[in-house]
């Protein structure tokens, strides 16, 4: 029993950082019918630009631990918010009217360009984040040795998603979002201005995954130019998982898909935990093909 | 190939020093032993490069054999019996190493000594699953075959989950790059390896001290295997005694003085071939210091 609630916080905190990946899927696609595969790579932006500022302006020396944190964190996830806007003003409005397929090969030339440019800047070794600036606080829940951070991890990523549900579901601009979601062509009668409802889209979701590569780097202490790659395939699963499109569904999805990985490496076999992943998916998506909350018919796919 | 055939149909060398890694020894050595001329590779580590080949040698041990190195190292400085294994089962060296260290693990301590084996896939980041097995199995230290970028998430994930007990790797930790990722929580920990610069002592240093002086830099792993594949050959050669001049009667006579060899004492370690051409040497243990260099602690012999 100690050992399923170990594996469970595990689970929960890498379940954690796929749900605010995935969000950044998810609410793309709920717009635009898009995967925006370069989702990933925006991910790895946020973990490079944290270092960067992390160690360029000191400001943890300056603020203290937790403010300094949370300085950096806002400011990594408006600067990645920003990269989004412009690659959605770059490689996907252009294509606006084109087939979707277009859209689809100008994402993964986007990812493509991403890496490359981050390993040009930053070099393909790896970069280690300054060590000691979160806690190592062990802290013991019920007998068991668990990481603050890992708690901490969960704890943001939760509020960050509540955060955002919230915004959606009480706000004039998340009734908008929601609305061009629907059918833009409606929304736009309404007058509804669903090419900025598109930017914030793009504002959000990237800020998002900017915030989690951070945590990763601050939590794993490394970053490299080909890490957003499997963590942009897991969150991708896990908003298949929730059901594409759905904003809930991908931060169920994103903690189901964490949960089920460590609980399957545990009593199952580590070797075979992305198999047991993805089977896990395919059940579902026989079961209901729209994904866990998934209420839409995806008619256009 | 082309210069290997070249060297020992027109020049009609003697004997062959290199090729140093396995992509081009493997081919040479078919060469040599074709036109039975003796070749010894200091640095090759793939078992093909002298399979079958009576006059190819090499200098350095075969990767399978550091697993009853490190299980023995381990037995005898630690005295601990049962083990944890933690590698990646996607990659050749890591998958290979953890087999043979279960092996050797298992010989000493009996069937079931490994209490946890654990396995993850190229790319994963997060051990948490895994180190919390690994801790809950009782294991009293944890073998890791792993390249230094996991490494480092290794061994910091470890001790934050709680694991304080030792962590032991193998040669392809031997990068700076591992203490530069891992900082302070990699110090004090153990790896197996071909020879250590710091720390060194007699010969070694001896050599390490002229090699500075005259290039400027530290030999590497390649440098010292490359003096000591040398060292074998003028050992074989002089035991040989008088050079006929009748080129294919001086090659065989040397080939057989090498494998002959016994307790050849070299600076990366006594050795004594097999009938492989592979050498029985005593592997080093290298301690990550204080101050992250490292260190030479012992030599193991398997």
């Amino acid at each position: 029993m100690e050992l399923f609630f170990q594996q469970l916080t595990n689970g929960l905190a890498v379940g954690g950082i796929y749900a605010l990946i995935a969000l950044g899927y998810t609410m793309v696609y709920g717009v635009l019918k898009l995967i925006n595969f370069a989702h990933g790579d925006l991910f790895t932006i946020g973990a490079y630009l944290g270092l960067t500022l992390l160690t360029s302006m000191s400001l943890t020396d300056r603020l203290g631990p937790t403010f300094g944190v949370l300085m950096l964190a806002v400011m990594v996830m408006m600067l990645v918010g920003l990269v989004g806007i412009l690659l959605d003003q770059a490689a996907y409005k252009p294509l606006r009217t084109s087939p979707r397929l277009s859209a689809v090969v100008s994402a993964l030339g986007a990812s493509i360009f991403f890496q490359n440019t981050i390993m040009l800047i930053y070099g393909a070794r790896f970069h280690v984040y300054p060590q000691d600036i979160l806690p190592n606080v062990v802290i013991n829940l019920f007998g068991m040795p668990v990481p603050l951070v890992r708690i901490l991890i969960l704890l943001t990523s939760v509020v960050m998603m509540v955060a955002l549900y919230a915004f959606i579901q009480k706000t004039k601009v998340g009734t908008a979002i929601r609305a061009a979601a629907e059918d833009q062509g409606a929304a736009r009668l309404m007058g509804i201005d669903v090419n900025g409802v598109i930017m914030i889209v793009f504002f959000i979701g990237p800020a998002l995954g900017g915030a989690a590569g951070l945590m990763v780097g601050l939590y794993y202490g490394q970053v490299n130019f080909t890490m957003g790659w499997i963590y942009g395939l897991k969150a991708f699963t896990a908003a298949i998982l929730g059901g594409i499109g759905n904003i809930p569904g991908a931060m169920v999805g994103g903690i189901l898909l964490g949960v089920i990985e460590a609980l399957g490496a545990a009593y199952i076999s580590i070797a075979w935990k992305d198999a047991i992943a993805f089977l896990v998916l395919i059940l579902i998506l026989i079961v209901r093909p729209t994904g866990l909350l998934g209420e839409r018919v995806a008619e256009k796919v | 190939m082309k210069v290997n055939t070249k060297m020992i149909t027109e020049d009609e060398v003697l004997v062959i020093v290199g090729p140093q890694s396995s992509k081009q020894a493997v081919p040479a050595g078919d060469v040599a032993d074709n036109y039975a001329t003796p070749m010894i590779s200091p640095w090759s580590t793939n078992p093909d490069t002298t399979k079958d080949r009576p006059y190819v040698f090499r200098g350095c041990f075969l990767d399978p054999f550091q697993g009853p190195v490190v299980a023995n190292f381990i037995t005898n400085e630690f005295g601990y019996t049962k083990a944890a294994v933690l590698y990646d089962v996607a990659s050749d060296y890591p998958k290979g190493l953890a087999e043979f260290f279960k092996e050797a693990w298992e010989k000493i301590h009996g069937e079931g000594s490994v209490v946890a084996y654990e396995s993850f896939t190229t790319k994963d980041a997060d051990f948490s699953s895994q180190l919390t097995k690994i801790n809950q199995s009782g294991a009293e230290v944890l073998f890791t075959p792993q390249y230094y970028n996991e490494v480092a998430l290794i061994v910091q994930q470890a001790k934050e989950l709680g694991w304080t007990k030792p962590i032991v790797g193998s040669d392809s930790w031997g990068s700076a790059e591992t203490v530069a990722l891992c900082g302070e929580a990699c110090y004090g920990l153990f790896f197996s390896t071909h020879y250590a610069a710091a720390g060194a002592t007699g010969k070694t240093k001896a050599f390490i001290d002229r090699y500075k002086e005259k290039y400027d830099y530290t030999p590497d792993d390649v440098a010292a295997l490359t003096w000591d594949s040398l060292g074998i050959v003028e050992t074989a050669v002089k035991k040989c005694g008088k050079i006929t001049g009748k080129i294919e009667k001086d090659r065989k006579c040397v080939r057989d003085a090498m494998a002959k060899i016994e307790k050849y004492a070299g600076i990366t370690g006594q050795m004594t071939f097999t009938e492989e051409g592979d050498p029985i040497k005593c592997a080093v243990i290298v301690k990550i210091s204080d101050k992250g260099e490292y260190e030479f602690y012992k030599s193991v012999c398997p």
